[in-house]
C-alpha cells in the first residue's frame, strides 16, 4: 500500500457495510493494543464511547475494513504519542452535517497545532517541530496515510483544536446513507 | 548490590532489558530515565549518586509531551535525536564524579554508522552495543564493570 500511495497510485477500498459491533470491536482492540505499549508512569486513559455508535444501525456506511482500522490505529496512536500525562482520550462516534456523515472522532488533551500546522500534517514525512522533540524517531506518514484512506472514502480528515483547553480533535468523516436507502436495499 | 541507571526511551524496551537485569543480579537497584531532558534534569542527582553501570540508549527522544514543554536546545535541534544517547555520556565525563562511571550505550545502529561519534568516546570506559535479542553479552558487561568496581 505504501508503495502505492508513493507511486500516486490510489487505494481501491473493497467496502463492506460498516457495523457498530465491528467499529467497538476494532476500537476497543486497538486501546487495549496502544495500551499495553505506553509507560505506565504517564500513560493516558481511554474512554470509548461504546452507545455512540448506534447510528449505524440506522444509517448505511461502507467501509474497507482494514484500511477502516489502519485509520483509526493511526488517531489512536497519535493521541497517545501527543497526550500530556495521564490525561484521558475520548474516542466517540455520531451522525453529522445533517447526518449525512459518520464521524469517527478521537479528543486528547496533547500537543497542539497551529493553523498553519493543521494544514500540512497530512503531508508525506511532515511533522510539527514539538512532534519531533517528544517522539525522536517517526516517519512522519501516518496522518498521511490517514488522508489517503479517506480521500479513498470519499470522505475526510479533520482537525479541531481548542488552544486554550490543550484540546484536539481528530475526526474521521465517513459518507453515510439514509435508513430508507438500507430499507431499499433489504427489498432489492 | 548493583545499582543501575537505564536510559531508554522506548517503554517495551526498557522492560525487557530491566527484566534481564533482575533476573541476573539479584540485588539490583534500578532507576529508569526516559528522555534526553529528564537525564540532564536529573544530572546534579546522578553525579551525587553515581550508578555503578549506566546503560544509555544511544537515541532518546528530546522529552515528553507537557504543557510548558522545555524547548529543544541548538545543540539538540543540531545533533537530532539519534545521538542523544551520546550527548548524555559526553556530560558524564565532563563531570569528576562520574567522569570513570562505566558507560554501556546500547543501539539499534551499526558502530559503523557511529564512527565519528564515537571518536571521541574513551573506550575504557565507555562500551558499545548494538541491541540484540541475546543479552548475554549486555549481563556480562554489566557483571565485569560491576566487579572491576568493587
Amino acid at each position: 500500500m505504501f508503495a502505492d500511495l508513493s507511486s500516486g497510485k490510489p487505494l481501491a477500498p473493497r467496502l463492506v457495510q460498516l457495523t457498530e459491533v465491528y467499529v467497538v470491536k476494532s476500537l476497543i482492540e486497538a486501546v487495549v493494543d496502544q495500551d499495553t505499549m505506553l509507560d505506565s508512569r504517564r500513560k493516558p486513559s481511554f474512554d470509548v464511547a461504546r452507545d455512540s455508535f448506534t447510528g449505524l444501525r440506522e444509517w448505511f456506511v461502507e467501509v474497507d475494513r482494514d484500511l477502516f482500522l489502519m485509520a483509526v490505529r493511526i488517531l489512536i496512536d497519535n493521541a497517545a504519542k501527543y497526550s500530556y500525562d495521564r490525561t484521558t482520550i475520548y474516542v466517540r462516534g455520531s451522525m453529522v452535517n445533517d447526518e449525512t456523515f459518520f464521524q469517527l472522532s478521537v479528543v486528547s488533551r496533547g500537543l497542539l497545532l497551529t493553523g498553519d500546522e493543521i494544514r500540512k500534517c497530512t503531508e508525506r514525512g511532515w511533522r510539527s517541530p514539538a512532534a519531533q522533540a517528544v517522539t525522536g524517531e517517526g516517519s512522519g506518514i501516518g496522518l498521511w496515510i490517514a488522508n489517503h484512506i479517506m480521500i479513498a472514502h470519499k470522505g475526510e480528515v479533520r482537525i479541531v483544536t481548542a488552544a486554550e483547553e490543550h484540546r484536539t480533535e481528530v475526526q474521521l468523516r465517513f459518507p453515510a446513507r439514509s435508513p430508507g436507502y438500507i430499507e431499499g436495499m433489504r427489498r432489492w | 548490590m548493583v545499582n543501575i541507571l537505564l536510559v531508554e526511551d522506548d517503554y517495551l524496551q526498557a522492560q525487557a532489558i530491566a527484566k534481564v537485569l533482575r533476573e541476573h543480579f539479584p540485588e539490583l537497584i534500578e532507576q529508569h530515565i526516559s528522555t534526553e531532558q529528564e537525564f540532564c534534569r536529573e544530572l546534579s542527582h546522578i553525579r551525587g549518586n553515581p550508578p555503578d553501570v549506566i546503560i544509555i540508549d544511544v537515541m532518546l527522544r528530546w522529552t515528553n509531551p507537557s504543557p510548558n514543554m522545555p524547548a529543544m536546545p541548538q545543540e539538540v535541534i543540531q545533533g537530532g535525536y539519534h545521538t542523544a544517547g551520546l550527548r548524555c555520556e559526553r556530560r558524564l565525563r565532563e563531570l569528576p564524579e562520574t567522569a570513570n562511571t562505566p558507560v554501556i550505550l546500547l543501539t539499534v545502529l551499526a558502530e559503523v554508522d557511529l564512527t565519528a561519534e564515537l571518536k571521541h568516546v574513551n573506550r575504557n570506559v565507555t562500551v558499545f552495543f548494538e541491541k540484540d535479542s541475546d543479552h548475554r553479552p549486555l549481563v556480562d558487561a554489566i557483571a565485569q564493570a560491576a566487579t572491576r568496581l568493587k
